[in-house]
């Protein structure tokens, strides 16, 4: 074998050699870097900013600023973070069980059975989105407050009980509601993974005589589990992030989690806020992510072994659900009702109130528009603009960027994609409030020149970080079904390598593309938390004006903005439904891989 | 200790009948609301020079009628002054965060997120040396803005009165029931049926109150948590109108609950003879906004008699000590039996910098730890 040359078998000087080795080097780097190492850069300073607050004192940026180890001390030395810990833990664990109990069994449902109308679950389950989580919170609290819920008073006038029979106002009810408002993203992501499962190895079952029990636990779990476990721990991020619940439930019995405890403790008797015990509890909170990124990321390694996509056509086998049909709908029926119309119903009421009270002849008669009326329309214009544009920009450079990782990760051969994979998988991990309070202050104080603070810009820098995560799974899951041989093929024939992204990849991706863009950008019509965070009134959101106008005890109107707003939405959802019957519903572009 | 606060309080107690006696004769001595001062002319054409033409604010939505109450306050301003404002109203968070807000947009040299900044003592005590408000002597604006109703070093002015109290329920509490002092929050039937703030507001105040200490108050509020049911936000009052919770204590003030009653709400409210405060409103102007002329002709506006009369109807409060207050008749009806508010203003938060660490101690026992 020939040894490499060196430096000086070649006769160059050692500084030339270096220059050109570097320049090679460079010169051949992937193009795709261009795209991804702003977006790793931005992430890594992101949570670089964040530990950097948590060892100051002061308001950052203020002249009393100074470095400190306080904010650790106070946070770690207070007992009352391991009740909060605990508590998000159990609320997380809950949400998880209960969003995967409805989602998981109603994407078995639509994606292994033969249930008719499934393009209209997948359009409502979309719909739900775009209900504010806090409307359902108030709605179980009418219904299973233990002194004003009405089924508990049903049930202690029918058996004469002075005790509430339930507590929406505990953790397990905060988790039942958490998880109802979570089901339908359990149901989103796991569904793609019950499509892609490979007949042949049920039916190897079956023509061995195996029950269908038998075959559901011995191949058909096994198979789906780790897109059940990848889909899990998903929603579990979301549930120790998630503020909404936990503040209306939670702290209505005392009940502090991540969310709110971090929101307490940047109430301090000075009466400005506090960030360096929130970015301290925030610091923990990266430690855990990057802990659940890696165990994501085992997941997805062990999902491959277990992977059957083989290029070759198929279709997973449909069970004819027969009689038990009707039993389908009516499971279905009955989350769509607990966790969709009851909010709506309750959105409707609260609309049409002065003051939110509940159901009472004297409320009946109180109903009128007046609501509407005061609505703030030319607030509400200057949202819908900074919302449009953000839900045409955000997702298509998510996408693009998105593709940049995906395109690394599952077709080059580089030593970085693993990294890779686990940076653009950590935007979804790690809170979105860690990422709006970083770069509130990277646009406030260290990138002074430039005019982000407060812009539109800003926001949809953040926004298409935070849907790195959702747009690498979608890709990742699209190019790994698209094998090589089609590109090698088409390359062999001559064509160029924008023809063969042009006639060949494009057309695949397309569906999983078009889907997973309109996922993203009913996404980015719902965030809240970052543009809480951003927020001034030169960017303000739609979900802001709605949460501001809430916050400040104005139901009523909060309620009318959202059915305005939902009414405008039609077309989008109605564009997702035909995208969805079309291109075989919205599971591919979500697929966790 | 004891005696000091004792002493103090009793004091501030004094200073808020003679500190509201003096406003109000002077203030109607020297009124001439039909002419503008020569600061105000000084200012309008400052802002015509400027070309200031519209006015950028931001405040809780509950706060002064919100955005329909920015529409009223448009109209006023335009009247007033005869220029042709444009006021962009944008609803925004809590005063604590909107102040955290201010501070860290003002430190890092950006333009503020509104062109007035509304706050209570706490928060304006908190800026008072930060630099992040402009100093102006408001005083010059108008007979009105005595120098009684600016802050220390002449960043704010104090635009509405706001008594605390308790926020009750009046289908669930009856008259005979109520609270008449916080000992009686602190009976069994109220046990898991009262709400309060996650901020603890107001029971850091009462501390220096005769009847209290922080000992005493600490103790209270120890008591108190094994009774609290939950804690919301003091804008929640839905809260109580549904029944969730019977009483909240205690309140952000009793002008929350009269503008949901003007709607029908069963919303009571009282102030426990122990506990009462006599608070403020303020407005002040932060440093590097585009719009300083028209900021101080607002403030301005807001504290004129028409002004007051657009703060009452869109905030059901106005500040007590102005002549033709409709709130001051609240507080008289207070006076009249015999209970003494205390004054908490500025100039109490900066004269008691321990009151922070109070604050956080009693948020903390009434978290449940």
């Amino acid at each position: 074998m020939k040894p490499l040359a060196t430096t000086q078998d070649r006769g160059l000087p050692l500084e030339a050699e270096e220059q050109t080795g570097m320049l090679a080097w460079i010169s051949g780097l992937n193009p795709l870097w261009l795209f991804i190492l702003p977006v790793v850069l931005i992430i890594v300073g992101l949570l670089f900013t964040v530990f950097w607050l948590s060892f100051i004192a002061g308001l950052p940026g203020t002249p009393e600023a100074r470095w400190t180890l306080q904010n650790y001390i106070k946070l770690y030395a207070d007992p009352f973070i391991v009740t909060a810990l605990s508590n998000t833990l159990a609320f997380a664990l809950i949400t998880v069980a209960v969003s995967l109990f409805f989602g998981v069994t109603i994407a078995w449902l639509v994606e292994r059975t033969d249930l008719p109308g499934k393009s209209a679950i997948y359009t409502v389950i979309s719909l739900s989105l775009l209900l504010p989580g806090f409307f359902l919170a108030m709605g179980w609290l009418f219904l299973l407050h233990p002194r004003i819920g009405m089924v508990n008073r049903w049930i202690m006038a029918f058996t004469g009980s002075t005790q509430a029979t339930f507590n929406i106002t505990s953790i397990v009810g905060m988790g039942w509601v958490q998880g109802l408002s979570l089901a339908s993203l359990a149901f989103i992501l796991t569904s793609a993974s019950f499509r892609s499962m490979d007949p042949a190895l049920e039916e190897a079952a079956t023509i061995h005589g195996a029950s269908f029990g038998q075959m559901l636990r011995r191949v058909s779990l096994p198979l789906m589990t780790p897109g059940i476990l990848a889909s899990a721990l998903y929603v579990f991020t979301i549930a120790i992030a998630s503020f909404d619940t936990p503040a209306i439930l939670g702290l209505s019995n005392r009940i502090y989690t991540f969310s709110t405890f971090v929101y307490a403790q940047t109430v301090t008797g000075e009466s400005l806020p506090d960030y360096g015990p929130t970015a301290a509890m925030s610091a923990l909170m990266v430690v855990i992510a990057l802990a659940l990124s890696y165990w994501y990321g085992g997941i997805i390694r062990r999902a491959n072994r277990y992977q059957v996509v083989t290029g070759k056509g198929y279709r997973p086998r449909q069970y004819e659900l027969g009689r038990w049909t009707a039993p389908a709908w009516i499971f279905i029926g009955l989350y769509l009702l607990l966790s969709k119309i009851l909010p709506l119903f309750l959105l409707l009421w609260a609309a049409s109130l002065p003051f939110f009270q509940p159901p009472s002849a004297q409320a009946w008669s109180s109903m009128s528009l007046q609501n509407f009326r005061n609505i703030p329309l030319d607030l509400l214009a200057r949202g819908a603009a900074n919302t449009m544009i953000l839900m045409a920009f955000v997702p298509t450079a998510a996408l693009l960027v998105s593709f940049g990782f995906s395109w690394m990760v599952v077709r080059s051969r580089s030593r970085f994609s693993a990294a890779l994979d686990f940076f653009a998988f950590l935007p979804h991990a790690v809170p979105g409030i860690i990422f709006g309070v970083g770069a509130l202050f990277v646009a406030l104080f260290v990138i002074k020149g430039l005019p982000l603070y407060g812009s539109v810009t800003l926001l949809a820098i953040v926004y298409a970080v935070e849907r790195l995560s959702f747009g690498t799974r979608v890709l990742n899951t699209a190019l790994i079904q698209i094998h090589p041989e089609l590109e090698e093929a088409a390359t062999i024939s001559g064509a160029s390598g924008l023809r063969t992204a042009r006639s060949i990849l494009a057309p695949l991706v397309w569906p999983a593309l078009l889907n997973g863009w309109l996922w993203m950008a009913l996404i980015t019509y719902r965030e809240l938390t970052v543009a809480t965070v951003l927020f001034t009134p030169k960017n303000i959101t739609l979900p802001v004006v709605v949460w501001n106008i809430w916050i400040s005890g104005n139901f009523g109107v909060a309620s009318a903005i959202t059915l305005v707003l939902l009414s405008c939405l039609i077309p989008l959802i109605l564009a997702y439904y035909i995208v969805g019957k079309r291109y075989g519903l919205g599971s591919r572009s979500a697929e966790l891989r | 200790m004891t005696m000091t606060l004792f002493a103090l309080a009793a004091f501030e107690l004094m200073n808020v009948y003679t500190h509201a006696a003096h406003v109000s004769a002077v203030a109607a001595r020297e009124s001439t609301p039909t002419s503008h001062s020569e600061e105000v002319r000084r200012l309008m054409a400052a802002a015509k020079e400027a070309g200031e033409s519209a006015l950028e604010l931001s405040w809780s939505q509950t706060l002064l009628g919100g955005s329909e109450g920015a529409r009223k306050f448009e109209a006023l301003f335009q009247r007033m002054y005869g220029l042709n404002l444009k006021l962009s109203f944008t609803p925004g968070p809590s005063m604590t965060d909107m102040a955290g807000k201010i501070t860290q947009e003002v430190t890092a040299g950006r333009r503020p997120s509104t062109d007035i900044l509304l706050g209570t003592e706490s928060h304006f005590g908190a800026l008072l040396e930060r630099k992040i408000l402009e100093e102006y002597a408001y005083a010059r604006l108008s007979p009105r803005v005595v120098k009684e109703l600016v802050t220390p070093n002449n960043i704010a002015v104090e635009i509405a009165t706001i008594l605390s109290g308790i926020t009750y329920n009046t289908s669930l509490v009856r008259p005979t029931e109520f609270p008449k002092r916080l000992q009686d929050l602190l009976q069994p039937r109220w046990k898991g049926k009262i709400a309060s703030t996650q901020n603890a507001a107001i029971f850091d105040r009462i501390a220096y109150r005769p009847e209290w200490s922080v000992e005493k108050i600490t103790a209270l509020v120890r008591r108190l948590s094994e009774q609290v049911g939950g804690l919301i936000r003091a804008s929640e009052n839905e809260r109580i109108i549904s029944g969730e919770f019977y009483l909240l204590a205690l309140d952000g003030g009793g002008h929350q609950v009269l503008r949901r009653r003007a709607q029908g709400a069963p919303l009571g409210h009282a102030i426990p003879e122990d506990a009462a405060t006599v608070a403020f409103l303020h407005m002040g102007v932060p440093r590097y906004t585009l719009h300083p002329n028209l900021a101080k002709l607002f403030i301005n506006m807001i504290v004129s008699d028409e002004g007051q009369k657009v703060v009452y109807a869109t905030h059901f409060t106005d500040h007590h000590a102005l002549p033709g207050s409709q709130a001051a008749g609240a507080l008289k009806e207070l006076t009249a039996k015999g209970v003494a508010p205390l004054r908490v203003d500025v100039k109490f938060v900066t004269g008691h910098p321990e009151i922070g660490k109070l604050s956080d101690e009693l948020r903390h026992i009434l978290r449940g730890r």
